[in-house]
């Protein structure tokens, strides 16, 4: 098993010491982060070994105004991590190596604080980590009008993976609480895997599409819950040029 | 494929499934079925009578989380108007930088000469308030014709397409009716002409540029002039709907009748920058990109004739400068 897991962390280009739970699950804390509810987390190394095994794709988590956030936003990260493994998986979509990554206050030359969509757009195209993995940024102070509501996140859709090419670079997601980051953070990364909405301006009327991950969280019957994806959808993310074959 | 889709969307949420009581409760109390920062988010979407009350409360309480001190300054200055303006003036006296900016950023759009020599108290500062104090003055003289205060014009390198790189034109013309109201609803803080505004389009983007009313009125002679002569909007993509305001256009006018143009996003950080001259009743401009990590060369050449502006050449790369890398976090 130990030699087996060291050859998957190799993989995903993890070497040398490296410590399960921050590196191999990519939990910032290094340790499991709560359940809003309380219910007790478990994550299962053979099933993320399984995942590795199959198709996947690795994550840059980036924290804009690094140096203003607490223990609690770390939280919501790590249990957006936890849920979208948990909510990719049902649908064979892994994801691989989470790598943690700061631009600090003084850094982000005001997009800690993103007031507009266009401000998420240049936070995506003034940052990026050079490697394979998607770039998630997540602005400490997001506040972002639309429509009457608040904007929770926002990403190109089929997004690119040459990171210098023209538009937008990136996924963004805002600090909502760790239920609504953990749903925004999993729909705003399907977008940029390849997944539209499955709806227009209207909310879907059938329970099932209220009920799916990328229906908008205005629509959503749970923010909890309605996470679900189809196997179409799953389809549909395999093909994204970002997703690398299995370890 | 390497996708070159432009498309973008996002996720929201309706302040309209909330009631004000219900946010309230969640903003002041918690933990409610949404969390602080969302409760307050959509609180600030919704008018009814005690939300200037509601808002001094969070952003003069200096135990209050610095991240809900700012948003309250942030809606404060979309308020605008005397009784939002004078609780940023008590939100000058906070201590907390985050908050700071915000209440600065929000004067620079809201505020009046009254509060220049506050601002400009605070762009000494070497932190980012200073950098956020300097730009929020910029909005806020830009605003007020004839003030009279310093102007930063850092000489810096320009970027344009290169001979041989990829690049894509930009398609000028006129705004549909549909759009030219939309983009202007979507600039709600400034008076802006419908006359001579123009569309953009390049690769899946829909902008606007719509000059401000009384820059227009000047003719040529606006470029004679300090200040903001316009802005552009932006679509909103996919399924959302609506525009938003995305850059504002300064003229810096300088002797012999040469004038600086420049490019700024909506809260002033510089884009793109260049220069122009009047020539009888015409002005000529041309700009380019800063040269900044992560910018996407972009050159513009055009004329203005006192009505109409003409755009004889925009084209963009299609590549952007390699982007600034982020550091690693390293955990303890």
């Amino acid at each position: 098993m130990a030699a087996s897991i060291r050859t998957l962390a190799g993989c995903v280009g993890i070497s040398g010491q490296f410590s399960i739970l921050g590196d191999f699950f990519g939990f910032i804390r290094r340790r499991l982060p709560p359940d809003p509810t309380g219910v007790r987390i478990e994550v299962s190394l053979k099933e993320q070994i399984a995942r590795l095994r199959g198709v996947h794709s690795n994550l840059n988590v980036i924290a804009v105004g690094s140096d203003q956030f607490t223990d609690a936003d770390f939280i919501e990260i790590d249990y957006s991590i936890f849920k979208l493994r948990n909510v990719y998986r049902p649908v064979g979509v892994g994801i691989g190596r989470v790598q943690h990554w700061v631009v600090s206050t003084a850094d982000a030359d005001g997009l800690d604080m993103p007031t507009t969509t266009g401000d998420l757009e240049d936070l995506t195209q003034d940052w990026t980590v050079p490697n394979d993995g998607i770039d998630l940024f997540v602005p400490h102070n997001m506040s972002i009008a639309a429509n009457g509501g608040q904007i929770l996140g926002r990403s190109a859709i089929d997004g690119p993976c040459d990171k210098n090419a023209k538009g937008m670079n990136g996924a963004t997601c805002g600090l909502w609480g760790s239920e609504q980051t953990a749903r925004t953070f999993a729909h705003e990364l399907g977008h940029y895997l390849g997944l539209s909405h499955n709806h227009g301006d209207d909310c879907p009327a059938g329970t099932t599409e209220k009920n799916n991950l990328m229906a908008q969280s205005r629509c959503a019957i749970s923010t909890r819950d309605s996470v679900l994806l189809t196997s179409s959808q799953g389809d549909n993310m395999d093909d994204h040029c970002s997703i690398r074959a299995g370890c | 494929m390497d996708s070159m889709n432009n498309e973008r969307s996002y996720d929201m949420i309706d302040a309209d499934a909330y009631s004000v009581d219900e946010l309230r409760e969640a903003t002041f109390e918690g933990p409610a079925r949404l969390s602080r920062p969302l409760a307050l988010a959509l609180l600030g979407r919704k008018d009814y009578p005690q939300k200037v009350q509601d808002l001094e409360r969070l952003l003069t309480n200096e135990q209050e989380v610095p991240r809900l001190r700012a948003m309250s300054a942030q809606f404060l200055g979309d308020m605008g108007g005397p009784d939002a303006t004078r609780v940023l003036e008590r939100g000058l006296d906070t201590r907390q930088g985050v908050t700071l900016r915000a209440v600065a950023l929000a004067l620079g759009k809201t505020g009046s000469r009254d509060h220049i020599s506050r601002l400009e108290s605070l762009t000494q500062r070497p932190d980012p308030v200073g950098r956020e104090a300097r730009r929020a003055l910029g909005l806020l003289t830009d605003r007020l014709p004839g003030t009279e205060t310093t102007r930063l014009s850092p000489e810096v390198s320009r970027l344009s397409p290169g001979q041989d790189e990829r690049t894509a034109e930009i398609d000028v013309g006129t705004p549909s009716e549909e759009d030219l109201a939309g983009a202007i609803r979507g600039v709600p803080s400034r008076r802006l002409s419908r006359e001579g505004a123009l569309s953009l389009r390049c690769q899946g983007r829909n902008l606007v540029f719509l000059f401000a009313e009384d820059s227009l009125r000047r003719g040529v002679d606006l470029f004679a002039h300090q200040g903001e002569i316009g802005a552009v909007a932006e679509r909103r993509k996919v399924e959302g709907t609506g525009w938003e305001e995305r850059y504002r256009i300064i003229v810096e006018p300088r002797p012999n009748r040469v004038f600086g143009v420049a490019v700024t996003t909506h809260d002033a950080r510089p884009l793109l920058r260049g220069e122009g001259q009047i020539h009888g009743q015409e002005a000529r401009f041309r700009l380019g990109s800063l040269d900044a990590p992560g910018a996407l060369p972009v050159e513009v050449r055009g004329r203005f004739d006192g009505q109409r502006l003409t755009i004889d050449e925009a084209r963009s790369s299609q590549r952007r400068r390699p982007a600034k890398t982020p550091s690693q976090l390293h955990r303890p």
